[in-house]
């Protein structure tokens, strides 16, 4: 038996360093200057919110004595007619957003990975009434179904941010759900996931350890994705005059109340327009670099 | 069937009678396994032997109740005198990976490719044992040191694309005894190896059982698998026991035309030079209409009319059990060789 254990061990590599994983994560997530320029771009231009009122000197909510004036040392994107300094508006906006589209990705990813997961794996009858919940769901029009939530929520007295974040994400999670399904459909299928099984693993177990984050790297490109849309789904129906009420304000507010303006005082509509363009395109660089960077079936070396 | 390796455990740990597999297909109804019955006790190691579609796999997924839901499954599958068949899935989940565990085919596809192997033998732990993850893991780093993976306590962390082949089908291994099974099944386990590595993972095999203490079902199309391994060798053709039998007196002189093919058909080192290797003519046949009589009729040497119309029973022949009518005539000439 020794002699049959000296030549078992005989085959060991000799010692290599083994990488942890989370190193090796930052590692290809670095290598993607894109992502990590835009990475930057995201958290540097939040932070920086905070700051606008100390650096800027205006408050979002403060009436200055300058009125429709363009951008200058004092007012950095210019003043709307009653006097609000555009940038602190601006800024405020971008937190808005940012937090709302966090909340409404949050929740649909939460969802949408659980419940498509569910449905691809138990299959049948499961797979059947949540099927139909979702095709229910994908052909709702959102935007007038939104509106009327939004109207009511107004008549009862003013709605909070979460409110609206809340809503918007219980119906954003029906697509994730489709591609999560798809996925997992072919997932279970794989000789691990038996494998699995035949080790004793529950259904939660292999659903929660085993298939979902198999699926995450499509997960991850739908989440910020969805961050994406949740931010001009936000946009649009603060657009429309729905959602976020005055005095607060988001990206899509300001660009809404900015519209009749954009020929005249242009810095009203393109100014808080170009924060929201360079915000959405930001999520979806770092979305691409997540996605390569978490991805283990990827080139180790690279 | 022939006794028992250990003759004190009177009890087999799994038990398999009259099993019949059938898969509705479109085409009709498949018989994967047609009648199969066999014991395995406690230390032994059984290799079930047979080309593909002849249902090894089929009859030991069916004890785990891994098949299809769309499988029919007739017989008796019992571990340890409790009715496999009749349990629950609760029940089911408990026995798998902790009483009855498996090491699969391919380990390159079998180990989840996002999970560490450490964590994926951690879990195997963690399903039937209440213990820390901390205690889990320094176990999980036991059991790969055990199946001779060098640098255990870092390779824990490694993904399954990290290791070579050999190196995950040891870490399949070391998750099927994480919980000291008592039967232990290996479909193919050695198939989607090297060669050279082939042998190497049978060692570690046979001590991972030993270090285990369970008994063992090797599935294999390779009889040089059993040769190695095996105590007790079963050879299935077309969803039926061909010939079984302690696996020297089967390799030393067979009573099944068939198993005489198939070593006539791998090359042995002490064949006189010149010899050629025999191969068996003909394909196993369609499994959705068997022929009646003996299946392996057609493409059978000895076969005559007599073949094609009765079903040879398992009969002993010297120490042998076998289902050949001319299975005196098979062994008969094996003495004079």
């Amino acid at each position: 038996m020794a002699d049959i254990a000296a030549n078992v061990f005989a085959d060991a590599p000799a010692e290599t360093e083994v990488r942890s994983q989370w190193r090796l994560v930052l590692r290809r997530f670095l290598a993607h200057r894109l992502a990590v320029a835009a990475g930057v771009v995201l958290v540097v231009a939040y932070l920086f919110s905070y700051l606008a009122e100390p650096v800027g000197g205006w408050g979002y909510k403060d009436l200055s004595p300058d009125l429709s004036q363009g951008p200058s040392g004092d007012h950095w994107f210019g003043t709307d007619t009653i006097g609000h300094d555009m940038f602190a508006q601006s800024m405020r906006g971008l937190r808005v957003s940012v937090h709302v589209s966090l909340v409404v990705a949050g929740i649909a990813t939460v969802l949408g990975s659980v419940l498509g997961a569910v449905q691809g794996w138990f299959r049948g009858r499961v797979d059947g009434a949540l099927g139909l919940l979702v095709d229910f769901l994908l052909i709702l029009p959102l935007l007038p179904v939104l509106m009327v939530l939004g109207t009511r929520t107004r008549a009862s007295g003013g709605s909070s941010l979460m409110f609206v974040a809340v809503v918007i994400g219980l119906f954003l999670w029906a697509p994730l759900a489709r591609v999560v399904r798809g996925e997992v459909l072919s997932i279970r299928e794989k000789e691990y996931i038996e494998a699995a099984e035949a080790l004793g693993a529950s259904n939660t177990r292999i659903i929660f350890r085993h298939l979902i984050p198999n699926a995450m790297s499509s997960i991850i490109v739908y989440a910020t994705l969805t961050v994406a849309t949740a931010i001009l789904l936000e946009t649009a129906l603060a657009f429309l005059g729905f959602g976020i009420q005055p005095p607060e304000v988001s990206l899509g507010s300001l660009v809404d109340e900015g519209r009749d303006a954009a020929r005249t005082r242009w810095w009203l509509f393109y100014l808080p327009g170009a924060v929201l363009v360079l915000l959405v395109l930001c999520v979806n660089f770092v979305g691409d670099g997540l996605r390569d960077a978490l991805d283990p079936r990827r080139d180790q070396r690279r | 069937m022939t006794g028992p390796a250990n003759p004190k455990a009177e009890v087999p740990v799994l038990s398999v009678q009259d099993l019949e597999v059938v898969f509705p297909s479109t085409d009709g109804d498949v018989q994967a396994v047609r009648g199969v019955s066999w014991d395995i006790y406690e230390g032994e190691v059984l290799a079930i032997a047979g080309e593909s579609g002849s249902g090894k796999s089929v009859s030991v997924m069916a004890a785990l109740g891994l098949l299809p839901p769309s499988a029919q499954v007739s017989g008796s599958i019992s571990y340890r005198g409790q009715d496999v068949t009749a349990m629950a899935d609760k029940e089911l989940e408990k026995l798998r990976g902790s009483a009855i565990s498996m090491v699969f085919q391919d380990p390159m596809t079998s180990l989840n490719p996002v999970m560490a192997v450490g964590a994926q033998i951690a879990e195997g732990v963690r399903v039937h044992q209440r213990t820390k993850t901390a205690i889990a893991r320094s176990k999980a780093v036991e059991l790969l040191h055990l199946v001779g993976i060098p640098n255990a306590s870092q390779r824990v962390d490694s993904y399954p694309h990290e290791l070579s082949g050999g190196m995950r089908q040891r870490a399949m291994i070391a998750m099927a005894i994480a919980n000291d099974p008592d039967l232990l099944i290996a479909d193919e386990p050695t198939t989607a190896l090297d060669v050279t590595i082939q042998a190497q993972v049978l060692d570690v095999l046979e001590r991972a059982r030993e270090a285990a203490g369970s008994a063992l079902v090797v599935i294999t199309h390779d009889l040089g698998v059993v040769a190695r391994t095996a105590h007790r060798l079963l050879v299935m053709y077309a969803g039926r026991i061909a010939e079984t039998g302690m696996a020297d007196n089967v390799f030393e002189r067979p009573a099944h035309p068939y198993t005489a093919g198939l070593l006539g058909a791998i090359p042995r080192l002490d064949a006189t030079k010149g010899t050629r290797l025999m191969p068996i003519d003909g394909t196993p046949p369609s499994m959705l209409a068997p022929p009646p009589g003996c299946a392996f009729a057609p493409r059978c040497p000895r076969a005559t009319e007599i073949c094609s119309q009765e079903t040879p029973e398992l009969r002993p022949i010297g120490n042998q059990l076998t289902a050949c009518h001319h299975a005196e005539d098979q062994y008969g000439e094996a003495e004079d060789v």
